[in-house]
């Protein structure tokens, strides 16, 4: 154990450059983690943060939220309606935005709070699209299709939707709206637990259905699995060749009578000691990035993925040091040695 | 104190030594001197318990160990056996003083590292790194870590060929003065006749065959 301490601090120069290397290794897997997380909690915030466990769609919807068409008169008891559809912003220069629309009555338990002040014909957006526009409340916005218009009356967090913003508005406005271009339908019953006759989904399923998600997470996924695996790889022929370099010093050891577990426990205290501290560099790194990346740019932190990869990193980096330490049990104490040849 | 009898080493088809019957005692001082390739460093190994013979027998104080478990070999060569090697092949990272401890809490004991050093004139270099020592100030700590664990064996594989006349003399008087003074047994293989004279008996081996003197 002191051996392997002394062993770190004695050459300080080698042990630093490896110390960066493994640091960025688990930063680039750390990084691309907090992005592919940030998009999947971004594509589905909206419906992630509505507390409740089932959505009932119609059937042919195949769990798309757009594609769903109800009559809000039947609604089931216990259930609330949920109006979702896109609309096209019609901003004062000229440009437009694509937002999508909820609503949800007024009297809602599973909505955002401020759904119970709005007026009819107020809405409230996403904090962060409202940040990027500049847009403020009192605000009035325009709906390009029926140039019907609306006051903001607030803002939401985490307010979006297949990475679009949200509009949050009461039931009320949603049918002013919905009546304007001919229509009268709402998107999902929602409740914690549904007597339908609809599709029913859980929360899960209605996230993975937002257009562009699965595609996007199984990208992600692949790209997160190829990290891992090669930084793994790396890391192991890293400390494997940390040790073979190693090998005719550990061959004189053993020569002199040093037993293999001491010279494994000081080969695994510095694997250990090394890669935790790049891991924990990593980690806050990662950490303060997530806290302070602008707005727009989905990034998300989780505790517990960090750790799992940290977890997977460390253990192959000491395997590939202690791999060459069999080789050295199985030598003949000679063969290792080399200076008796001759 | 050690002895080896009717030892036969091969390696595959060739057979680098043969028939060696060989005793040694304590308080000696032993050359073991031979051409290159003539076996004199194999023969060394298997003194130096780090080979087990193809035929044959080692006794170590009456105990044939040829035939003892790896952990077995390894304690005695921890215990009784000390190692020179050509180059210090000291462990870089580690001071004059820790290179001894580290071999004498290997082996349970407590030594005295800085007075084990002032027995070789090198208590000045006690917290030294080797980098920081010249070839015969290394050679020298290498022979006090050979010594710290008060082996009854010691084995010197050409101690004195990286270092000029007077160091290797004053290595080979070293080691003189240990065997005589401490009754320990030392083999020295060595290239360089002018170091004969401090040895007690001189074993010539050519061919993998001891040359009767």
């Amino acid at each position: 154990m002191k051996l392997g301490w002394k062993e770190l601090v004695r050459m300080k120069g080698r042990f630093s450059w490896m110390t960066i290397v493994t640091m960025l290794i688990v930063l680039l897997i750390l990084m691309i983690t907090g992005l592919a997380d940030g998009l999947a909690y971004d594509n589905g915030a909206a419906v992630r943060n509505l507390p409740v466990e089932q959505f009932a769609l119609s059937k042919d919807a195949e769990g798309q939220l757009t594609r769903s068409f109800l009559q809000a008169d039947e609604t089931p008891k216990g259930a609330e309606a949920l109006g979702v559809q896109n609309m096209v912003l019609e901003k004062k220069n000229g440009t437009k935005d694509d937002v999508t629309v909820f609503a949800l009555p007024e009297t809602t338990n599973y909505g955002p709070k401020q759904l119970q002040s709005l007026q009819k014909g107020e809405v409230l957006v996403d904090a962060a699209y409202a940040e990027q526009r500049g847009t403020r409340v009192g605000d009035t916005i325009t709906d390009f299709r029926t140039k019907k218009t609306f006051r903001i009356a607030g803002t939401v967090t985490d307010g979006r939707y297949s990475h679009a913003p949200v509009l949050w508005m009461t039931d009320e406005s949603w049918q002013a709206w919905q009546s304007k271009m001919g229509a009268s339908y709402v998107s999902a019953y929602i409740g914690q637990s549904l007597q339908t006759d609809q599709a029913v989904f859980s929360k899960q399923a209605v996230i993975e259905n937002v257009p562009g998600y699965a595609a996007e997470q199984n990208s992600f996924q692949m790209m997160r699995v190829a990290l891992v695996v090669i930084g793994a790889l790396i890391l192991t022929a890293f400390f494997y060749i940390l040790t073979m370099q190693k090998m005719k010093q550990l061959g004189v050891l053993k020569a002199i009578g040093i037993r293999t577990r001491t010279m494994g426990t000081s080969l695994l205290v510095q694997v250990m000691l090394l890669t935790s501290l790049a891991f924990g560099v990593s980690v806050a790194i990662t950490y303060l990035t997530s806290r302070f990346l602008p707005t727009d740019l989905p990034f998300r932190f989780e505790w517990s993925t960090s750790l799992m990869y940290g977890g997977i990193l460390i253990a192959t980096a000491m395997l590939g040091a202690l791999v060459p330490l069999r080789m050295v049990k199985k030598l003949e104490a000679a063969d290792a040695m080399g200076g008796m040849n001759g | 104190m050690i002895q080896l009898e009717r030892i036969e080493q091969s390696y595959g088809e060739m057979t680098v030594l043969h028939d060696i019957n060989l005793q040694a005692e304590a308080g000696e001082l032993i050359a073991l001197v031979g051409p290159s390739g003539s076996g004199k460093s194999t023969l060394l190994q298997l003194l130096g318990l780090l080979q087990t013979p193809t035929n044959g027998a080692v006794y170590f104080n009456g105990t044939c160990v040829s035939e003892a478990s790896d952990a077995e070999r390894r304690r005695l060569r921890l215990e009784e056996v000390g190692f020179i090697f050509q180059e210090s092949h000291l462990v870089p990272f580690l001071t004059a003083r820790e290179q001894l401890e580290l071999v004498a809490k290997e082996a349970g004991r407590t030594v005295d590292a800085v007075a084990a050093l002032a027995m070789f004139g090198l208590e000045h270099r006690k917290d030294h790194l080797p980098h920081a020592l010249s070839g015969g100030e290394r050679q020298r700590i290498a022979i006090a870590r050979a010594f710290v664990n008060d082996p009854q064996l010691v084995l010197a594989d050409e101690p004195t060929a990286s270092l000029d006349y007077t160091n290797g003399r004053r290595v080979m008087e070293l080691l003189q003065q240990q065997a005589h003074e401490s009754n320990k047994t030392i083999i020295v293989i060595t290239h360089d006749e002018r170091m004969l004279d401090v040895c007690d008996r001189i074993w010539r081996i050519e061919d993998g065959k001891i040359q009767t003197a």
